[in-house]
């Protein structure tokens, strides 16, 4: 396989991911920042600066969207193609498994940095101009964690997304009702550290300082699914 | 070329229960060889090609191809592979998963369109290049499958159930283009139930059943049974009351036919020549099945 060779494809997989996912994720995601955003501008116009207004309607829709963004963009993204049955001819061209799906990997994440801009084009022509700094720095940081986690869980399931809520869920329930116990304080190191999430948005909104050893730990948690995910479909046959 | 040694495969479900597909298989199939893979469904076919193909790992034993393991020798030269099941991405134009399946497989860029072209005007997909895939007909698809297979001159085609939804008008066609693919550089694998196909287009014929390997068949000197019955249907235009002098123990279908059992092609030839010598006219010698066909039948039973 040359490198030129799955190079050239990727345009192609960017294709599909525009008309298999990319509309869903506009849809859903433009959906849902607009049932936040509207009747939040209507009401705050009333009671706070515009400045003010736009930058806390965009905290809001950020917080809301990005990780659902994110999830219906990743999942089922080796799983599709098992199950649907198309790496049969995929996969009897000269091309390595890892860096197809590699390589779908960033150019998925290429797609919702894309879609990300035209809602905020859409956000900054309803209410206002604001940096697309943080919230396509949100989407990048959420997708190599949370992504990178779906990724792993779709080399052997197509419950991928499912798989993920599971962990995900069972992070943050655990961390609220247990957090002080001797269990949770060995747990965390293997959950997903979530809270991270939550804790780098309110600093990039907020303009202070950012806990790097924080992002470090959730970009890593989900770049060693990641790396995880493309082990398995290097040593595992894809139709087993 | 290809090699299987004493390869097992079984499935396993969650709830623990377990399924011997492919049960100690071993065959050699050399560079140049049209082979043909014959069985009743559930034979363990398919699940041989998926372990060639490396999209299944086997449970026992190994497979080599060039002396690799199958991926390794897939992702470094490609092969020419159709599938039972054509599935391709339903959106996808004919055109378009052409020129996709032709950048994988490696084409030079240049020549990608000139290839694409090809393919096309071979399988005559010329009025269907902008279809999308879901808007095509059972026949045009498995074309199109067997287009993506050729896209390149690949050392090793593997093609399971090519005819299958095929017109008798272009199953001829992939009858010519199999025979014009034949290269001692080639190898081509068939797996097919059409018997006749297999016997017209293979050099050699696998029988397996129940996973099993049951008999490998040479289709060039189908000329004897393992069994020593041949079984042809003769009809005579006059000279039916010599009948049963010639071929002794033959049975009467009416209407001057007869079916007869014979050893050998030889013995068929000496008592025709016989029966003809005694003055009665021979209008035609149908074999009732193919010997390939009969072949399979003692090696997995008529049951099947």
């Amino acid at each position: 396989m040359k490198r030129s060779q799955i190079i050239a494809y990727m345009p192609w997989q960017l294709w599909d991911f525009a008309l298999d996912r990319g509309i869903a994720v506009l849809f859903t995601a433009g959906l849902l920042a607009m049932s936040i955003v509207w009747p939040g501008h209507i009401a705050l116009s009333a009671m706070i600066p515009p400045e003010a207004v736009t930058l806390e309607l965009l905290k809001v829709a950020v917080a809301q969207t990005v990780s659902i963004m994110v999830v219906i963009a990743a999942s089922g993204m080796v799983a599709n193609d098992r199950v649907g049955g198309f790496y049969r001819f995929l996969f009897s061209k000269p091309v390595r498994q890892p860096v197809y799906y590699g390589m779908q990997f960033f150019v998925t994440l290429a797609g919702v940095l894309g879609i990300g801009l035209i809602l905020l084009s859409v956000f900054w022509i309803l209410v206002g101009w604001a940096s697309p700094a943080v919230p396509l720095a949100m989407i990048v940081v959420t997708y190599l964690a949370l992504g990178g986690t779906i990724f792993f869980f779709s080399t052997f399931t197509r419950l991928d997304w499912a798989m993920l809520v599971l962990l995900w869920g069972a992070s943050a329930l655990s961390r609220t009702i247990f957090a002080d116990s001797a269990w949770y304080q060995a747990a965390k190191w293997v959950l997903p550290p979530m809270h991270h999430l939550d804790k780098l948005r309110g600093a990039l909104f907020a303009g202070t300082p950012v806990d790097v050893g924080g992002v470090v730990w959730l970009v890593g948690y989900g770049m060693l699914f990641f790396v995880a995910g493309l082990v398995v479909l290097e040593r595992k046959a894809i139709a087993e | 070329m290809i090699e299987f040694s004493h390869v097992g495969k079984t499935y396993r479900s969650i709830t623990g229960k377990s399924v011997r597909a492919v049960d100690d298989f071993s065959l050699e199939i050399p560079r140049g060889e049209v082979f043909g893979i014959a069985g009743p469904n559930g034979a363990g076919k398919s699940t041989l090609i998926g372990v060639l193909l490396g999209f299944l790992h086997p449970s026992d034993g190994s497979v080599r191809v060039n002396g690799m393991r199958p991926r390794a020798y897939i992702e470094r030269n490609g092969i020419g592979y159709l599938s039972e099941l054509v599935t391709i991405n339903k959106r996808w134009r004919t055109d378009a998963a052409l020129t996709r399946y032709a950048i994988l497989a490696g084409v030079p860029r240049e020549r990608v369109s000139e290839s694409v072209e090809k393919v096309i005007a071979t399988l005559g997909l010329g009025e269907h290049r902008r279809k999308r895939v879901k808007a095509l007909s059972k026949g045009n698809l498995q074309r199109l499958g067997l287009a993506q297979a050729l896209l390149r001159d690949e050392e090793l085609l593997i093609l399971d159930e090519p005819t299958h939804g095929l017109d008798p008008v272009w199953t001829q066609r992939f009858r010519d283009i199999v025979n014009d693919l034949r290269d001692p550089g080639r190898t081509m694998i068939i797996a097919s139930h059409n018997l006749d196909e297999l016997q017209r287009l293979t050099d050699r014929v696998a029988i397996i059943d129940h996973g099993r390997l049951q008999r490998v068949v040479g289709t060039g000197s189908l000329d004897q049974t393992p069994s020593g019955a041949l079984t042809y249907r003769i009809s005579v235009a006059s000279g039916a009351d010599h009948f049963a002098k010639a071929f002794p123990g033959a049975v009467s279908t009416g209407r001057g036919e007869f079916e007869v059992v014979v050893a050998d092609l030889a013995g068929l030839n000496r008592k025709l020549g016989a029966l003809m010598s005694e003055g009665a006219v021979v209008a035609a010698v149908v074999p009732t099945r193919s010997v390939l066909e009969q072949q399979f039948r003692e090696a997995v039973g008529e049951s099947s």
